[in-house]
């Protein structure tokens, strides 16, 4: 029986003296889609940093698709969030897919190969026709599509996305979504959000993380759960999302 | 103005005369280290770290004042200025990049420290050094008529080694400016690439503090990129567009420095000033013209 993509067996982790993670378990199987939810400091970040090996645990152990985090992290295509990249940067979306292969660069060139996984990883996430265009001219809903392109073009087999659609407007958000539908045929996926609707559409479970994990099947999420988890935050989201549905724009975030 | 382009004429005969070295061999130096700095000052203005190669440049002085106090102190003549202004430069970037990678909240505590502690050492080097008393304006404010053919030559190897080294690396340097932890993620060694950078903008501002001192060098690296950042969306073309400006810029100070007797790294920066504030005027004027 093959490896689940992550596990994480009796994990701890502190920054200084305070404790982050306490005693975490659990597992991610392959191809299977899980959301990362909870309060803002419960562990959620962290979670995703120890699995990518950018953090040592203080006990217990992490496996990537059976190997140590520090090997198993090229199987990993992460996507972080958009907004903390300068937007100004001279780059356009090719070149950014194509640091998805970095590590097979050869004599400062990119192959062919390497050039067409970029074009097919940018035609996978729709974005074909924007692959000269730069990185600044994008909407923040495209550049957090190349972002999972070059995730995509690294072969990844399990994606980990970091908010996809913190500061996104909502019809960027629902192109964003589709891409998300087409590709858990393809790859394991692992997504922090705060956003409900997002949960209901894509996860098969919710990780509930706020210093412990603990795992609920999407349909055993009840308003009480939720209430306890995020601390009112999923109303805000869901305040802005019912505005917007009648006409009320003050609320949304456009880019 | 007869009179200066008179002067003007003089400049351009004194390049091609094969008796007065001097003006050529300046020319040359400046055409030569103007495609370091095209490529360097990309990288430094769209990474946003003019701060860094500033402080780098501070500390050549503590390197040059060193070599000089031990090449007379002990007689070592292989001692010179600039193996101690390229230890120095390599140092302090070595120095600053790893501060940087481990501990990114006192980055810019090291950067003030080794700007003002190699400016220190330097000038105290320099003041106990044994022998006949040295300037350290020269040094500060540098002088490209004092080009020799030796430095012709250190200028195009330093040079070299620069577009070389970023050709060969190109992709994994953007890559590292552009995410670090992405570089570190796929196996590549991001932070060996973080520090290769600084080094080459360490060996560019060493090329630079002999044409227009140290003062003055990070206004040659900075502003020409900064002026093709304006025009361009592709790091490889901001270079090529700082590179030609840079050209124009070390060209047209020496071409207006020599017949009017001031002097020409000041004179560069000016240029390269002016040109630069044009072209926000140019992008202000642009930005008003597009939304109205």
């Amino acid at each position: 029986m093959s490896a689940p993509a992550i596990k994480f067996d009796h994990v701890s982790f502190r920054y200084g003296a305070t404790s982050v993670l306490e005693d975490v378990s659990f597992s991610v199987e392959r191809g299977a889609s899980t959301c990362v939810i909870g309060p803002n400091g419960g562990g959620k970040t962290t979670l995703l940093r120890l699995a990518l090996g950018l953090l040592e645990p203080r006990k217990g152990k992490i496996e990537v698709f059976g190997e140590s985090p520090d090997d198993g992290s090229r199987l990993i295509g992460y996507v972080p969030q958009a907004m903390r990249y300068d937007p100004l940067f001279p780059v356009n979306a090719r070149d950014i897919v194509l640091m998805g292969r970095l590590d097979r660069v050869r004599f400062g060139f990119y192959s062919k190969e390497c050039k067409e996984a970029a074009r097919a990883a940018l035609a996978e996430v729709g974005l074909e026709r924007e692959e000269t265009t730069p990185f600044s001219n994008l909407s923040g809903g495209q550049r957090q599509r190349v972002l999972i392109a070059r995730a995509l073009a690294t072969g990844a087999d399990l994606l980990l996305l970091d908010e996809p659609t913190a500061n996104v407007d909502l019809t960027v958000e629902a192109q964003f979504l589709d891409s998300l539908d087409h590709l858990r045929e393809r790859a394991t996926i692992m997504l922090v959000t705060h956003d409900i609707d997002l949960i209901s559409r894509l996860g098969d479970s919710v990780l509930c993380v706020n210093h412990r994990v603990h795992r609920h099947a999407v349909g055993d999420l009840h308003g009480e759960l939720l209430r306890e988890i995020f601390s009112g935050e999923h109303r805000l989201e869901h305040d802005r999302k019912t505005r917007h549905q009648h006409g009320d724009h003050s609320a949304c975030k456009h880019d | 103005m007869t009179e200066f382009l008179k002067g003007l004429g003089e400049f351009f005969d004194a390049v091609a005369s094969p008796t007065t070295a001097l003006v050529r061999y300046a020319l040359i130096a400046g055409l030569i280290a103007s495609v370091t700095f095209g490529i360097v000052g990309g990288f430094v203005v769209t990474r946003r770290i003019s701060y860094i190669a500033a402080a780098i440049s501070h500390s050549i002085l503590g390197g040059i004042g060193a070599s000089i106090f031990l090449s007379r102190s002990f007689q070592w003549e292989w001692c010179t200025p600039l193996l101690g202004s390229i230890v120095a430069a390599v140092a302090s970037a070595l120095v600053i990049g790893a501060v940087s990678l481990q501990a990114k909240e006192r980055e810019d505590t090291i950067i003030g420290a080794i700007w003002a502690t190699g400016m220190a050492a330097g000038v105290l080097f320099i003041y106990f050094a044994p022998g006949p008393a040295v300037n350290p304006e020269s040094f500060i404010f540098g002088n490209i008529l004092l080009t020799s053919k030796l430095d012709l030559t250190i200028t195009a190897v330093l040079g070299a080694i620069v577009v070389v080294v970023t050709a060969l690396n190109y992709h994994k340097l953007v890559a590292v400016c552009f995410d670090e932890e992405f570089v570190h993620l796929r196996g590549v060694a991001a932070s060996f690439y973080y520090l290769l950078l600084l080094c080459l903008i360490g060996l560019s501002v060493v090329l630079l503090v002999r044409l227009t001192g140290i003062i003055l060098a990070i206004a040659l690296i900075v502003l020409p990129a900064a002026t093709a950042a304006r025009f361009s969306r592709r790091l490889w073309m901001i270079m090529a567009i700082a590179a030609v400006l840079c050209m124009i810029f070390t060209t047209g100070g020496l071409a207006f420095s020599y017949p009017t007797q001031t002097p020409t790294g000041p004179v560069v920066v000016i240029f390269a000033a002016i040109v630069y504030g044009l072209a926000l005027l140019v992008k202000i004027g642009r930005r008003r013209g597009a939304k109205a």
